[in-house]
């Protein structure tokens, strides 16, 4: 299959032994989709994966295709732009993509026009942006709910940092009680010799 | 304090603390039978779910202190909180507790009630449980052993039959304050509410 | 307009003796008839893949074994196996044994605890009380192994943490001998149980035509007729040098998909009989990392499969050149069970066998939403 597909001067690039890659324009990749499909038998769909390139502001989206044999995986890789990003939806050929881009428009806040359910997945009550991408903040969406973690907690810290100012108050506190001690002696012999 | 095999009998710890009067004899009845049937409502929450069903069959047996499972919330006295909850869960939670009957306990499993636990930035977990509902006995490990599941039991047993201050008589009083973290953490909504309309609504995005 | 006042809705819901797991099913009922399911999930996410992309491989490693609740092993496999591809590192033979071995006694585990589940379903209340304490029994060798009984934290990129201890194969060989002449009682009492036959047989079944097209992974499929696996069409670790069999039936039901774990549970056996005689007693245990403090990922993605008890488990993982991991992707056999298979085939079955086919496809909440 793979030498077919070479022979009719497709760019393959071979990542692993059962693994393999195309890369297309966005343009062509309801074509190509359907070309794998209907002309060189890759029946399923495994997943629809998904990256976001923050610094070339633009998503990376992966098709995962097999053909009936299943022993080896193509994936046929796209880029498309951050800002207002669509897809065409492919869930009339493939039912299992109905959930996955289920997924995606919620995560990551993709549209797919034509698809029938794009409701919630696991999240409720939902109003920040799409939590899987870069620009969401984690941390400080935790320690803006609860005041717990911020006020109480001190695990939030750089080791070395704490390091040095611990070493740094220890060589104070000890510098002190050698000025003390100094100190006293003199105050000690002052009596024997006055 | 090792109690023993026969030192639990009723009878006979009777006999140590003396004569007493005859209402008092019988809450100490009533709160030595309540600690000998301990009914558990059948939901596992989170991680620590796996390791329920060894503590209930055979090997680990806790069906000899009087331990077994329910089906429904209003025939239950305790709720095990096997691990993390999310805010999803929390509004499930809060309306199974409310539905159990008094005396009802809770019991949890694990560090992430405590403080949040492995899963401490993650932005839909609650970080410290002890806001929102009473927690009578945390139990601590990822996850406790069977054998640590039964000593949580058995602590609980004590507090019962010494007659503590509980988790619901906490809630009771303090309703107000645990109302309030709970709208300000949930948002305001505490779903499902009583006016849903199941019969019209299209599960847009609702339970 | 009387057809409508008829339906009655029910949630089949979170907190029920008859589901897998904390998930939800929403059944529109006329009489005992269901007409419409619908599945919610989002219980239990607790957003694994934004965690991930705050830690680095050594952070990783602790907390990616959660992921799936009955079943750690796959998920460390899968992770420890896309770092090594994106940098490139080689294990020793030792090592590949002895996780080879670490997967297939998980996978008797497993098959175990789904024995008590699907039993338990449909109120033959004794073969949980056996079948979960035979799995106590794996259990105990575990926590030799590797210190944990459920999860693990084992398999690192790069080997294993720890060597196998002495006399550990000897004890291993025994619980196989119990383990097989024990399955003659489950025989006697579950797999020929008349009330198991009459409301299994004919209950729950998956057509052959569309099944590879519509991606169902594992018993799935193999209970159709189609002999698909992932240790033999794109084989790791040691599965090209061992002898094994696929059992495969023909009806579709949820009868034949019960009879091919029991015939998996021998395949199993017989996998770890050929590891504890070709065990190589020499060999690196871990491979070590250079710089593990400051150990970073090429610029690359990958996309790796393992065969987990229930089906095919698949990772995508994506690494820029710092510490940090960058994307890991994470999709099991679960999400298209749970969603496209269930609402289907719910469609037209009574209500008291809902909690009998959720348990016979294995599904399994916490892998859904991560």
């Amino acid at each position: 299959m793979i030498e077919k597909l070479r022979s009719l001067s497709i760019e393959i690039e071979q990542k692993n032994e059962h693994l393999y890659k195309v890369s297309v324009d966005f343009q062509d990749l309801e074509s190509t989709l359907l070309r794998f499909l209907n002309e060189f038998n890759y029946i399923t769909l495994d997943s629809i994966n998904y990256r976001d390139d923050i610094e070339d502001e633009k998503f990376c989206i992966t098709y995962c295709l097999q053909t009936a044999k299943r022993d080896h995986v193509i994936m046929i890789q796209t880029f498309i732009n951050r800002e207002e990003a669509t897809l065409p939806t492919m869930h009339r050929i493939w039912p299992q993509a109905e959930i996955m881009e289920r997924e995606m428009h919620e995560m990551l806040g993709v549209d797919f026009p034509g698809h029938p359910t794009l409701i919630d997945f696991a999240l409720e009550y939902w109003d920040d942006i799409p939590p899987l991408r870069r620009d969401f903040d984690t941390l400080k969406y935790v320690e803006g709910m609860d005041p717990f973690r911020k006020n109480q907690r001190d695990d939030n810290l750089d080791v070395k940092v704490e390091m040095k100012r611990i070493r740094a108050e220890k060589k104070a506190a000890k510098l002190k009680e050698e000025e003390a001690a100094a100190a006293e002696k003199e105050n000690n012999e002052e009596p024997n010799n006055g | 304090m090792d109690i023993g095999f026969h030192g639990d009998n009723f009878k006979w710890s009777m006999e140590e603390k003396g004569t007493k009067s005859a209402q008092s004899l019988i809450e100490e009845a009533i709160k030595w039978f309540r600690s000998k049937s301990i009914f558990v409502i059948a939901y596992g929450t989170g991680c620590g779910a796996i390791e329920m069903p060894p503590t209930f069959t055979s090997r680990y047996d806790a069906e000899r202190m009087g331990i077994t499972g329910v089906a429904t919330p209003r025939q239950a006295d305790v709720i095990i909180l096997s691990g993390y909850l999310a805010y999803k869960t929390l509004r499930r939670v809060i309306r199974t507790y409310e539905q159990m009957q008094k005396p009802r306990y809770i019991i949890t499993l694990g560090s992430c009630p405590i403080n949040g636990g492995m899963y401490w930035d993650s932005y839909n977990t609650i970080k410290k449980l002890d806001d929102f509902i009473p927690i009578d006995v945390c139990v601590n490990g990822c996850m406790p052993r069977p054998e640590a599941v039964i000593e949580g039991f058995m602590l609980l047993q004590e507090r019962i039959k010494n007659g503590e201050e509980a988790g619901w008589e906490k809630y009771d009083k303090e309703l107000e304050q645990y109302k309030k973290n709970q709208n300000k953490a949930l948002g305001g909504h505490i779903e499902p509410s009583y006016e849903t309309d199941w019969y019209n609504m299209n599960s847009g995005g609702v339970a | 307009m009387d057809d409508i006042k008829k339906i009655v809705k029910i949630f089949h819901g979170p907190q029920h003796p008859g589901i897998t797991g904390n998930m939800s099913v929403e059944l529109d009922l006329i009489g005992e008839t269901i007409q419409r399911a619908q599945t919610h999930v989002g219980y239990l996410h607790r957003g694994f893949e934004k965690l991930i992309e705050r830690r680095t491989v050594v952070q990783g490693f602790t907390i990616v074994c959660r992921i799936c609740v009955p079943e750690p092993d796959p998920n460390e496999e899968n992770y420890a196996r896309a770092v090594e591809t994106l940098a490139g590192l080689e294990i020793s033979e030792k090592a590949k044994y002895i996780r080879t071995m670490v997967l297939e006694m998980s996978r008797i585990a497993v098959q175990f605890m789904w024995m008590g589940g699907q039993a338990g379903s449909m109120g033959l209340g004794l073969i949980p009380q056996w079948s979960v304490c035979d799995r106590d029994y794996m259990l105990d060798l575990f926590e030799e192994l590797t210190g944990g009984r459920v999860y693990h934290m084992y398999a690192f990129p790069g080997g294993v943490r720890r060597d196998i201890p002495e006399g550990f194969l000897g004890r291993l060989s025994k619980l196989l001998d119990y383990y097989e002449k024990r399955m003659t009682v489950y025989d006697n009492t579950f797999f020929d149980n008349t009330t198991f036959k009459a409301r299994a047989i004919g209950v729950g079944i998956v057509k052959k035509e569309e099944a590879l097209k519509n991606g169902y992974v594992g018993q799935t499929l193999r209970a159709c007729g189609i002999e698909r696996d992932v240790r033999k069409d794109m084989p790791y670790l040691m599965y090209d040098k061992l002898e094994f069999d696929i059992p495969t039936r023909e009806e579709g039901d949820v009868y034949a998909r019960a009879m091919v774990r029991r015939d998996e549970i021998f395949q199993s056996i017989r996998i770890l009989r050929q590891i504890i005689e070709q065990m190589p007693s020499e060999g690196d245990i871990l491979q070590k990392i250079p710089k593990h403090r400051k150990f970073t990922l090429p610029k690359n993605d990958v996309y790796i499969q393992t065969e987990s008890a229930r089906g095919a488990m698949s990772y995508y993982m994506a690494g820029d050149g710092s510490e940090k991991i960058r994307r890991m992707q994470v999709k099991g056999p679960s999400l298209i069970h749970g969603f496209t298979l269930l609402e289907k085939m719910l469609v037209g079955s009574e209500l008291a066998d809902v909690a009998m086919i959720m348990n016979s496809l294995g599904i399994c909440p916490p892998e859904i939403e991560r």
